[in-house]
């Protein structure tokens, strides 16, 4: 078996106020806030960002990709090619989605864990308007590598199932949200299996307890079953459904020393029980972590209303601009580098660089010399911007910029999670995948450009 | 290679132009038809629509293929339709003035239509072939938008001093637009209300953009030694320039959007064609490409009128208003006309023709002799650029 490499996360950097729900509703709500996915993010989106931060030599080593959600972008096209494109993975890499269920992270985990793969766990966990599950949920994503056990942070134990059939929460495929029985019901149920659990702990005698639930009376009553691990909490994110055990082990990693013991409780469908031991690399895990938490973006206040409306669940009027068009299949595939990856060309023979690539050569007009380059982990400079009332978009205004990325070559793309305001020229920028549209079914992913925060 | 130029080998000996407004009555049918009627009525029935060997029509989205003209015509000729972005109206003529010149036809006839207002969108639209959609979709008033700050910031405007030049073009051009019948705004326009106007994109309000309207023009083109045949009042072609550009403003790290290439080198070739050595004080006056407020800003620049940097005093000193020593769009330009944008590279020419010939009503200028039409297609960075020089004389 191989060794738990590295694990990293992407929060969104949109912030939903819940009293925002109730001022809207005129009930619910509630105080606090979650996370949510930007108009312009999704599942895929997110699992990019989340595995972008993996360090460079557990990507490399990745045999497969598995990704899971309960809320993918795509049904029948695999969400896990999408990813895998904008990592730049060779084609031999294998990449799997795992079903839509709650559970079907834990399946993705496990067969990374077998094959020394990268699993991505993205979710977005919506709830109806109004409902308990909206309030406590939250969207994000986590990425796990696992390889080398030589070079593992971690080791995983044991991984001890507890399946049980469970008309918990539950949605008829395609529908735009899940049902739930009374969750005092759900709690009962998970407690059939608190004694086999609470004493396969006390052999354990884990110094962190990581809980998941997307019923809160589950989980307190199996955090209770820790006699007295530490629980992590995360503070204004929300039930962040596949993604929620990862968010929660990076929590318990960043305090972990080595030789500690991680247990870890996810419910749905019954329970399962994951316990890992914390090697001596922990250290240097927790030092690049720190260093990128560092580059904290600052949080994007969103509207109720806003939420609503890139959610589909509110119509409103539309700009007086033609619809988007969809991206063709046959042009999005032959571009599929620049598209998915933004690996530009260089000309092998003068160096000029070609955002995208072109067939010839710019500088001295070679038709045949072309090499790629990729530029998603480029920094660029900001050199012009514009903020665009008119253009079609589901968070207006619209801000774009001229980049140079320092090499010769230029582009333009959108800003995102940026307001009016807040960019200016000379301003460094990073590249993050964004959706930019959806029409009628078919996602437009392609990369738009965020300031460096300083 | 050799760009010879064909001074005076042609000539303009009848122009129409419909009203450019929201024609809401009209298809690009009636438009064709109406521009195309008033420019064979213009040379007192010495042209008639069977005399005319062939057509060009250019449209970017009205109609398709020469059908466009024939069709609503009832004529069966060779017609060619054009489409060259903002300046598909320009290049249809200087393909038709190419083909008199050649020898090849005695008689053509240029038209430009555009019908936009049975679209319900603001703005300009375009439909584009498929594609992988990683290319930015930018809004004509964003993408030109990004020639303001730059200009202030390379030549140190103060905000206040960029407000006002672009201000004043509006204004200018809003004035003779007041003064034309056949614009689409007809009224003179404060300027509180131009810097008051709500936010487009940038630093451009809804009075640094010009209108969208509908609209139609025509020109009938012979060979310069027969024009008297047909006319008291030709329109000599001096010059006929385009410049298609690499796009390297977009995608190399050199353009710093204060300028566009494409018009310099256009209205380069266009000078040396037509014998032009000081444009400042050999023109008479220009219809220039004014789709935003800081495109004609620049283009005072590119087109050789202003020195570098100089241009945003010489609209504050009044160089370029009516009265001015270099009037610019004393026809109200796209600001008062819209932009129906087919037509709209032939409706500046339709001024030339009429102040050449005494005819341009309150705007009538004193005896111009020279004048600069310049057609923009595009946005800034990678764009086409069309210059003519047009005169009422030989030589």
């Amino acid at each position: 078996m191989t060794g738990l490499l590295d694990v990293s996360s992407y929060v969104p950097a949109c912030v939903l106020a819940l009293d925002d729900v109730g001022r809207v509703l005129g009930q619910g709500g509630g105080r606090g806030t979650r996370r949510v996915a930007n108009y312009d993010e999704d599942t895929t989106t997110m699992g990019v960002e989340a595995a972008r931060l993996l360090a460079a030599q557990s990507l490399a080593a990745a045999r497969s990709l598995w990704f899971a959600s309960t809320a993918p972008a795509y049904g029948i096209k695999t969400n896990a090619a999408a990813i895998h494109a904008a990592l730049g993975f060779d084609a031999g890499v294998g990449a799997y989605d795992a079903g839509g269920s709650l559970r079907s992270g834990l399946g993705a985990v496990r067969s990374a864990w077998i094959d020394g793969g990268v699993a991505v766990l993205s979710d977005m966990w919506s709830g109806m308007p109004g409902s308990d599950d909206e309030r406590n949920g939250g969207d994000a994503a986590v990425a796990c590598a696992f390889g080398d056990d030589d070079s593992a942070i971690a080791r995983i134990d044991s991984w001890t199932s507890f399946t049980m059939e469970l008309q918990e929460r539950w949605a008829a495929p395609g529908a735009d949200s899940f049902q739930s029985w009374d969750d005092r019901f759900g709690a009962e149920a998970i407690a059939e299996v608190a004694p086999a659990v609470a004493a396969a702990l006390a052999s354990v005698t884990p110094s962190t307890l990581v809980v998941s639930s997307a019923n809160p009376r589950a989980a307190a009553a199996l955090a209770s079953l820790g006699a007295g691990a530490y629980v992590p909490v995360l503070d204004g994110v929300g039930f962040a459904g596949v993604a929620d055990v990862g968010l929660k082990l990076i929590a318990a990693l960043v305090r972990a020393s080595a030789g500690q013991r991680i247990a870890l409780l996810i419910a749905g469908d019954g329970l399962e029980m994951i316990v890992l031991t914390v090697t001596n690399r922990i250290g240097e895990w927790q030092a690049r972590r720190s260093a990128n938490a560092a580059n904290a973006r600052p949080d994007v206040a969103v509207q109720y209303g806003n939420y609503l409306t890139w959610r589909g669940r509110l119509h409103r009027q539309l700009p007086r601009r033609p619809e988007p068009q969809q991206p063709a299949a046959p042009p999005s595939h032959r571009n599929v580098g620049w598209k998915f990856g933004l690996v530009a060309s260089r000309c092998a023979a003068c160096g000029t660089v070609h955002t995208p690539p072109e067939m010839r050569c710019r500088g001295c007009g070679s038709n045949e010399s072309q090499e790629s380059l990729p530029l998603r982990d480029t920094g660029a400079t900001v050199v012009t911007f514009t903020v665009d009332n008119l253009a079609y978009t589901p968070a207006p205004p619209l801000i774009l910029a001229v980049v140079d990325f320092g090499n010769g070559a230029r582009s333009s793309f959108e800003v995102a999670d940026t307001a009016a305001g807040g960019i200016a020229i000379g301003d460094e920028v990073e590249m993050v995948f964004r959706r930019i549209t959806s029409v009628g079914g078919v996602h437009n992913y392609f990369w738009k450009v965020r300031p460096v925060t300083k | 290679m050799a760009r010879n130029g064909f001074k005076d080998r042609v000539a303009i000996v009848g122009m129409g132009c419909t009203q450019f407004k929201e024609h809401w009555d009209c298809s690009a049918d009636d438009l064709v038809v109406s521009a195309m009627s008033e420019c064979l009525e213009s040379t007192g029935g010495k042209v008639a629509l069977s005399d005319v060997d062939a057509f060009w029509v250019g449209t970017q989205g009205s109609g398709m293929a020469g059908v466009t003209v024939s069709r609503p015509m009832h004529v069966s000729a060779p017609v060619t339709r054009v489409e060259n972005y903002c300046a598909t109206g320009s290049d249809s003529l200087r393909n038709a003035a190419y083909a008199v010149a050649s020898g090849a036809y005695d008689i053509v006839m240029a038209v430009g239509v555009e019908k936009l207002k049975d679209s319900p969108y603001s703005g300009l639209t375009a439909a584009w072939p498929p594609s992988d959609g990683t290319k930015v979709d930018w809004t004509a008033p964003a993408s030109f938008s990004l020639l303001a700050p730059a200009y202030a910031k390379k030549y140190g405007l103060t905000d206040r001093e960029l407000r006002d030049v672009l201000t004043h073009i509006a204004w200018k051009n809003h004035q003779n637009g007041a003064l034309n019948s056949r614009a689409q705004f007809r009224k003179a326009v404060s300027k509180e209300t131009i810097e008051k106007s709500a936010s487009v994109a940038g630093p451009l309000g809804v009075f640094d953009c010009s209108g969208v309207a509908d609209g139609s023009a025509a020109a009938i083109i012979v060979r310069a030694e027969d024009a008297h045949r047909y006319t008291d009042n030709p329109v000599y072609v001096k010059a006929l320039s385009l410049t298609s550009g690499t796009g390297g403003g977009l995608r190399e790290s050199v353009q710093d959007f204060t300028t566009f290439p494409e018009v310099e080198q256009s209205a380069r070739e266009a000078y040396e064609h037509a014998g032009i050595t000081d444009p400042r004080t050999q023109i008479s006056f220009a219809e220039v490409h004014d789709c935003f407020t800081p495109t004609e800003l620049v283009l005072m620049e590119d087109l050789g009128f202003s020195p570098r940097g100089t241009a945003w005093r010489d609209v504050l000193d009044g160089v370029f208003d009516l009265s001015g020593a270099l009037p610019i769009n004393p026809d109200g330009g796209l600001k008062s006309f819209g932009h129906p944008i087919g037509a709209s590279g032939l409706r500046m020419l339709f001024e030339c023709w009429l102040q050449f010939s005494g005819r341009a009503g309150d705007r009538q200028l004193v005896d111009p002799k020279l004048a600069v039409t310049h057609n923009l297609g595009g946005q800034p960075g990678e764009c086409v650029s069309f210059v003519s020089v047009v005169g009422k004389e030989l030589g």
